[in-house]
């Protein structure tokens, strides 16, 4: 049993991993937890879900169009909110307080849209899971793993490999200097923000296509990212593979010690416990 | 006329919340997303008590008060060492753990299924049995919630809370104990915010967790910040038009599953249009560093 719970904290660690490099990417230049994100993630599954019941594409292309309208929809956040917030230099509450409102609005405007009642997307032939060893996996969840490792080596690559990327540390380690230099910094937020929801939104229609649609998805996986974030550490790449898999560990195995109900709220003193005792960078003196 | 009465109880019910997490937001700077949980633990003490032991409202709802005061040190002294994104995403936590507790605890708190049969209040002989009678009893509560936050506000310890506000770091070099300061106001507030909940509590007469999630918290953050934060009568207006302003939606003819999630989204739009637009609120004079 514990080897079954250990390969399901896995798979559950591999959307968790991308949902954290999605925030993680768009925290570097905006500098607040973007809430926003779990608006995202629900519009790209339900998008996903419109093409393919409404439109009748195919599953990749309603898919591809999912990720797409994500991304559009993470830049324009960007620009009407982050950019602003930027510009006259706020105090991030107000940037989190923002999009705050921006996830409520997405999920019950979804609701309002679809209805309150889970969606699936799948065409109702049950799959078998495929046997290692002791352990019983679904073809889709190894599909994830191998996504979210591939996702992730991308998005290390472009950040330290790449001009763009350079670009992005910059205005993540010194907003001020950055701009003075000349770096075109509300372009590098755009393009940030374009990418992060990119890998949010394929992290939730992966998701939903496992265990289907609710208005209230995105709320949750947020949760669980932004846990992953702090575990990993803000701003680190490897952080969100860490702390991705910590989270979804200890989800799952925890199913072993306590009641099922319990599950998901076995993350949040991991949280709290996290942000308490963290490593903290001597020059944030207030954080 | 009896629905108007109950939409005014429930404003000052929700004032009083909103007084609450203003001593908090707008005194102290703290963005606190917890309050909604501290509602709910008034409201389940409070319930509990009255409802299997018999404790007449007034106890019952110090009782309430006092447990609210006490779980909120064990809230408040590991999220108060950290500062903004990261002390909303603790409280956050915390309020998720609480609210996971009443809907999963079911010896205690029945979880999902709720308390109904609540007994209305009766004080020292007087019955509260009518909309009306409760609307004496919930105005009383919101004018003690407003002098307690005033009081507090324009004391030397109200000084202190706003010198933490504007610059914790300076508070600090000029001596002052800021964790000291932050915890009691903390705890006021959990007790205030308890207060109100027990008098939702019996005035429903049947509570269930699906009050208490952390949309309620963001609902009473939004009071204070569409109201207006650093204002006394900030939180009283945004509780006015955020209670009001969805129960206009009924008479536009909406069916009740479609209302709840456009009053969400009339939340969402308005916390975000007043970020963008005016962060002060309403008539707050505390605008996140504005």
């Amino acid at each position: 049993m514990l080897d079954q719970l250990l390969a399901n904290g896995v798979a559950a660690g591999g959307a968790y991993t991308l949902t954290a490099l999605g925030i993680n990417v768009i925290y570097a230049t905006t500098k607040v937890m973007p809430f926003s994100q779990g608006g995202i993630y629900t519009l790209s599954a339900y998008m996903t879900y419109f093409c393919w019941s409404h439109l009748h594409l195919s599953f990749f292309i309603s898919a591809a169009l999912g990720v797409l309208v994500s991304a559009v929809a993470g830049s324009i956040v960007e620009v009407i909110t982050f950019q602003q917030f930027r510009r006259y230099r706020a105090l991030s509450l107000q940037g989190l307080l923002a999009s705050l409102g921006i996830l409520i609005v997405v999920q019950n405007t979804v609701a309002l849209i679809a209805g309150n009642e889970p969606l699936s997307l799948r065409d109702g032939r049950i799959q078998e899971g495929i046997q290692i060893a002791r352990v019983l996996v679904t073809p889709w969840q190894l599909y994830m793993l191998a996504l979210s490792t591939m996702l992730l080596l991308v998005t290390w690559w472009s950040l330290m490999r790449t001009k763009w990327g350079a670009m992005t540390r910059a205005v993540a380690n010194d907003f001020s200097l950055s701009v003075a230099i000349g770096i075109p910094v509300h372009g590098v937020a755009l393009f940030s923000a374009a990418l992060g929801s990119f890998l949010t939104a394929v992290s939730g229609i992966a998701v939903s296509y496992e265990t289907g649609l609710t208005p209230l998805m995105g709320f949750h996986a947020l949760l669980m990212g932004i846990t992953s974030v702090i575990v990993g550490g803000v701003g680190s790449i490897l952080g969100c593979l860490v702390g991705g898999m910590f989270v979804g560990l200890i989800q799952n195995l925890s199913a072993y010690l306590l009641p099922t109900e319990w599950r998901d709220i076995v993350v949040f003193p991991v949280l709290i416990a996290f942000l308490v005792l963290r490593r903290r960078n001597p020059r944030d003196l207030d954080t | 006329m009896e629905y108007a009465i109950h939409i005014v109880i429930l404003v000052t019910i929700y004032s009083a919340c909103a007084l609450s997490l203003e001593l908090l937001v707008g005194q102290t700077g703290l963005l606190s997303v917890v309050q909604g949980a501290f509602f709910g633990l008034g409201a389940y003490t409070s319930g509990l008590l009255a409802l299997h032991f018999g404790i007449p409202f007034p106890l019952s709802c110090f009782a309430g008060m006092a447990v609210a005061a006490l779980v909120s040190f064990v809230v408040s002294l590991p999220c108060l060492r950290l500062h903004d994104d990261y002390f909303v995403i603790a409280t956050f936590g915390f309020q998720m753990i609480l609210f996971s507790i009443f809907n999963n605890w079911m010896e205690l708190t029945r979880g999902p299924l709720g308390i109904p049969g609540i007994p209305q209040p009766v004080i020292f002989g007087w019955y509260v049995d009518s909309h009306l009678k409760f609307l004496i009893l919930s105005s009383f509560f919101a004018a003690i919630a407003y002098l307690v936050v005033w009081r507090i506000a324009s004391s030397p310890f109200g000084r202190v809370l706003h010198a933490i506000r504007e610059d914790e770091v300076l508070a600090k070099a000029l001596g002052k104990n800021t964790l000291r300061f932050k915890v009691t106001a903390f705890a006021v507030s959990a007790a205030l915010a308890a207060s109100a909940g027990s008098l939702y509590a019996h005035y429903i007469t049947y509570i269930d967790p699906t009050s208490f999630t952390v949309m309620e918290s963001i609902l009473i953050i939004s009071m204070v910040i569409i109201g207006g934060a650093g204002s006394l009568w900030g939180p009283l207006i945004g509780a006015v038009v955020l209670v009001t302003l969805p129960e206009a939606l009924r008479f536009l003819g909406f069916p009740s599953a479609v209302a709840a999630n456009l009053r969400q989204v009339i939340y969402g739009i308005l916390l975000v249009v007043m970020m963008m637009v005016r962060p002060q609120g309403l008539v707050g004079r505390y605008g996140f560093g504005r």
